[in-house]
């Protein structure tokens, strides 16, 4: 701030100071960001809270108001049950199996130098194709008659399978697709954790005896890898946690197999029922703010170092 | 005298061929799908319909299904439209998150504190959750089925804010200093000075965007109705649902299109995509 | 007695770049041994060599007698100290010191978590070995850290805490990487003074690695030089000051370095700088360009202009506590610059600006030839400028 006190000796009008010249430049930098948080996230989210206290629908003539009655009725409710018990089915199946394969692989391929291109690519292939499609083509895959997986079911002397019909089947099936589509992601960031290791911990390791496979990992590759470990758990969880797009296009929520998301979609641009959606949707939230705030907790928490 | 020369011992051996016969079954899986959309987008109907496990073709057919997919459905219309949404959404965020973020890494100025605690409070609040009251200001004034609604509630990201306060915060304050003192305004410092040295967090934030928004199928399931503006998740939708069982061929002919732009652009730039995720590490 | 480390021929390479070729070393019992040498000379590769962190291409690895070369670096019965300390940050500083006991002591599934408490003789164990950590400790005066984690220790206390580690196996070879290199420079000295008084008290063979020659001149029984993956030399500090091997030796042993002059041989043998004979009489050796190199301590100033002597400008006089340093210029070729140093206590003024003569002692020289190896000499009785 003594910089611009040198300068201004020549010009007629004194320039402003430092200060309000920052003042002036920061307060015109941020509104338009201001702006738009004001009318996207702020507005809108308070907008929501009024609505999932109402029993607004489109087209409605009035309004009513009904308090706590939406998510009473949400909790008596058994589409929004089964909707959120499959979610968390869902973020339960994929939350460790998402996580433990990432590692695997990221274990894996870390260890690789020639054909670690190779590996990286093909796991993270599902991370960039468009998921719709790639859920058309999974569609096909499993069908019954004419996709490749029954037929080798069939060849190896087995029953076909109905996994995309037979309803205990549906969360498992979905699962397995969430997991192709996750794991090459999981991975990259378990590989940027591993990179930065520091090869003197595993000489040292190396040097006390602790060489062996399970050594070191125990050692230093897994300690080390925590706080990876747990923001990866944490984003597995959300992206789980957001489950659609292939309920959307495979399930379309059929036999039970309603995720939040769909049920809060179906209530609120299908049936138009904008207060009930709304409610779900603060639901939803409640969620999101949970996982957000653990996120924030193990942050603070892992300075070992 | 003689080298002392180590051979592989049959332990390494062992863990490198078990490594690699794990890796290749999970890339197997991980890439079966690909592998059979391409063999069925190029096989006859007849054949797909006996349910064959045989992975070559018998007969060509890829230039019947491939133009059956694209008369069938404006395939081209759904990547052209992805194009334009994904290119307008991540020109205003930068625009409008560069500035702000910078504000925030670098200026004193009133209320700054509020904002930030604005940006990480915004930084848990997915599109679903202000969905509902934007669909319902976009229907009040007539703007639904527009590119336009498709970008709007995408136009501030609060995770672009919040990555380049970090990246901006790293810059050296002396640089600031001298530049003041050469007498450039603030808003040169930050377009000629900051915002060049932060490139590969620009470039990392946009294959995030490019990507988000690409595969995004929600908000445009909820605003757009009409096909023409269709991007290419919800293109897809339609065209899977128009389609029946019968011409399988035709619809992983659609689904291949649909998918090739971004997995073309992983291959072309793999060691960006990677740094990218890593960089901002949320999907 | 058998050797605590013999080093037979090691060669390797990384690609194609070789890195160490042919290497011959051998180290007594209760040697301290530091290799030295310019970055990117080989010297951390040849300790990660004998460490078993890196296998060497060709050649062999004795450890106390023993042929190490398929071993793990665990069966060699040796400890290292890192440059970073490579303490485990999650792991206090007791458990970074019980951890190669523990592996040693209890099996692998006594050492899982939860399997542990299956072992009925692991707490008897872990208690000797915490007997053992205490009794480390105390010798390096470490016990009130035992509890904490590493990102609560001070770089002193680091290194510590990692020679603790070293020091609880009871090793039969310390191996050392730069351990002093991150700490800074008022703890470096003391640090020295630390490790030297250890190898004392624990009569232990030590291979150290540094670029300080100021450490290896201070702390070493013996110093082997490499230079481009080659040694250099090896012999003990008074021998690489007082008789280089070579003029690259000769320039990385001393501070400040040591004066090197060109200088012509004439068909008799006879040492002349630019025209004026030395006095100094190579043993062999063809006629045409060699180097001759004064230490600062071993040129004499003269006042009084000698025609027989070279003469040196005085550009800055620098005071160094104890002693002074005066920079020069040759007047004959002012690109080579001198530093002499004096006594602080030497009543002649020097003036910067005058012109001074040179004189040395011919028996205090070292002459090289054109590719920098050390010649043999011999004195004339008939003598320049040799003052005292």
């Amino acid at each position: 701030m003594t910089t611009l006190a040198l300068a201004p000796a020549l010009d007629r009008v004194p320039r402003r100071s430092r200060p309000a010249r920052e003042w002036l430049a920061g307060t015109l930098f941020v509104v338009p960001a201001t702006v738009l948080l004001l009318a996207i996230i702020l507005a809108p989210l308070l907008c929501l809270l009024v609505l999932s206290l109402t029993d607004y629908e489109i087209g409605a003539l009035q309004i009513r108001w009904l308090g706590l009655g939406n998510f009473e009725k949400a909790l008596s409710d058994p589409v929004f049950r089964r909707a959120m018990g499959n979610t968390l089915l869902y973020v339960a199946l994929v939350l460790p199996g998402g996580v433990l394969l990432g590692l695997l692989v990221a274990l894996l391929v870390h260890g690789r130098t020639r054909s670690r291109g190779f590996y990286e690519v093909a796991y993270f292939l599902p991370v960039t194709a468009t998921l719709i499609a790639m859920a058309a083509v999974w569609q096909f895959l499993l069908h019954p008659k004419l996709g490749p997986i029954n037929g080798m079911l069939k060849a190896a002397g087995f029953s076909e399978i109905a996994f995309l019909s037979e309803p205990s089947l549906l969360i498992p099936t979905l699962t397995v697709i969430g997991l192709w589509n996750l794991i090459g992601f999981n991975m990259i960031l378990f590989l940027a954790g591993l990179t930065a290791i520091p090869r003197d911990l595993y000489d040292a390791a190396e040097i006390d005896g602790a060489g062996g496979p399970i050594d070191r990992f125990l050692t230093v590759t897994w300690p080390q890898l925590a706080p990876t470990t747990m923001f990866v758990a944490v984003t597995t969880s959300i992206t789980a946690f957001k489950v659609f797009d292939t309920v959307a296009v495979l399930t379309r929520g059929r036999d039970g197999s309603e995720v939040l998301l769909y049920a809060i979609y179906l209530e609120g641009f299908q049936y138009f029922k904008m207060g009930y959606s709304a409610a779900l949707t603060v639901i939803f939230l409640g969620f999101m703010l949970a996982f957000s705030v653990f996120q924030a907790f193990q942050l603070d928490r892992r300075v070992h170092y | 005298m003689q080298a002392a020369r180590f051979p592989l011992s049959t332990g390494r051996l062992l863990r490198f061929a078990g490594a690699h016969a794990v890796l290749m079954l999970g890339a197997a899986f991980m890439l079966l799908p690909f592998l059979w959309m391409l063999l069925t987008a190029i096989r006859a109907p007849d054949e797909i319909l006996t349910g064959g496990l045989n992975p070559i073709p018998r007969s060509l057919h890829a230039i019947e299904n491939f133009s059956a997919a694209l008369q069938q459905a404006p395939l081209l219309r759904f990547m052209l439209n992805g194009v334009i949404i994904c290119g307008g959404i991540l020109v205003i965020q930068l625009l409008v998150a560069i500035p702000a973020a910078y504000a925030l890494a670098k200026l004193r100025f009133p209320g700054r504190g509020l904002l930030f605690a604005a940006v990480i409070g915004g930084l848990c609040i997915p599109i679903q959750v202000p969905a509902l009251p934007i669909y319902l200001a976009l229907a009040e004034f007539g703007l639904l089925d527009s590119y336009f609604a498709m970008m709007v509630p995408f136009f501030l990201s609060v995770f672009a804010i919040f990555l380049f306060r970090q990246t901006f915060r790293g810059f050296p304050d002396e640089i600031l200093q001298a530049a003041r003192v050469d007498g450039l305004g603030e808003f040169e410092i930050l377009w000629r000075i900051v915002v060049p040295s932060a490139l590969p967090a620009i470039a990392a934030f946009s294959i995030f965007s490019i990507v988000a928004h690409w595969n995004d199928l929600y908000w445009p399931m909820i605003v757009i109705q009409r096909m023409d503006y269709a991007p290419p998740p919800l293109g897809m939708l339609f065209f899977a649902n128009s389609e029946t069982g019968a011409s399988y061929g035709v619809l992983m002919a659609g689904a291949t299109i649909i998918t090739a732009p971004l997995v073309l652009v992983f291959l072309l730039a793999r060691r960006r995509f990677v740094q990218g995720i890593t960089m901002t590490g949320i999907k | 007695m058998e050797h605590s480390l013999e080093l037979a021929r090691i060669s390797k390479a990384f690609g194609k770049a070789g890195v160490l070729s042919e290497i011959d070393l051998t180290v007594a019992p209760g040697e301290f041994l530091s290799l030295v040498g310019p970055s990117g000379c080989g010297k951390s590769t040849l300790l990660r060599i004998i460490a078993g962190l890196e296998r060497q291409d060709a050649g062999h690895v004795r450890i106390a007698g023993r042929a190490v070369d398929g071993l793990s670096p665990r069966a060699r019965n040796i400890a290292m100290v890192f440059q970073n300390y490579a303490l485990y940050p999650h792991m206090s500083a007791a458990e970074n010191i019980a951890l190669p006991l523990m592996v040693d002591r209890l099996s692998l599934a006594e050492r899982l978590p939860l399997l542990r408490y299956l072992s009925p003789r692991r707490k008897r164990i872990e208690a000797a070995i915490a007997g053992e950590i205490g009794a480390v400790a105390g010798a390096l005066q470490i016990e009130p850290l035992l509890a904490r984690k590493p990102g609560q220790l001070s770089g002193g206390q680091r290194q510590r805490v990692a020679l603790a580690r070293a020091m609880v196996r009871k090793p039969s070879l310390f191996l050392m990487d730069e351990p002093l290199s991150n700490l800074d420079a008022q703890l470096r000295v003391h640090m020295r003074d630390e490790l030297t008084d250890l190898h004392r008290r624990l009569g232990a063979t030590f291979v150290y690695v540094t670029h300080d020659q100021i450490e290896a001149m201070t702390m070493s029984t013996r110093i082997a030089m490499l230079d481009g993956g080659r040694l250099a030399q090896i012999g003990t500090p008074t021998e690489l000051y007082e008789r280089p091997a070579s003029l690259i030796v000769a320039r990385f042993i001393g501070s400040p370095a040591i004066n090197i002059l060109p200088a012509r041989l004439d068909p008799q043998g006879h040492v002349l700088l630019g025209s004026l004979p030395t006095g100094l009489l190579a043993a062999e050796g063809e006629a045409g360009p060699v180097s001759l190199g004064l230490r600062p301590e071993h040129i004499r100033l003269h006042a009084v202009c000698d025609r027989a002597m070279p003469m040196a400008t005085l550009r800055r006089s620098e005071h160094h506590g104890a002693d002074r340093l005066l920079h020069l210029d040759l007047v004959e070729d002012r690109q080579t610059g001198l530093i002499v140093r004096i006594p602080q206590d030497e009543t002649t003024q020097y003036q910067p600006g005058e012109t001074y003569g040179i004189g040395f002692a011919p028996d205090k020289a070292h002459l090289f030839d054109p590719s920098g190896l050390r010649m043999a000499t011999r004195t004339l009785p008939a003598r320049i400028g040799a003052a005292a």
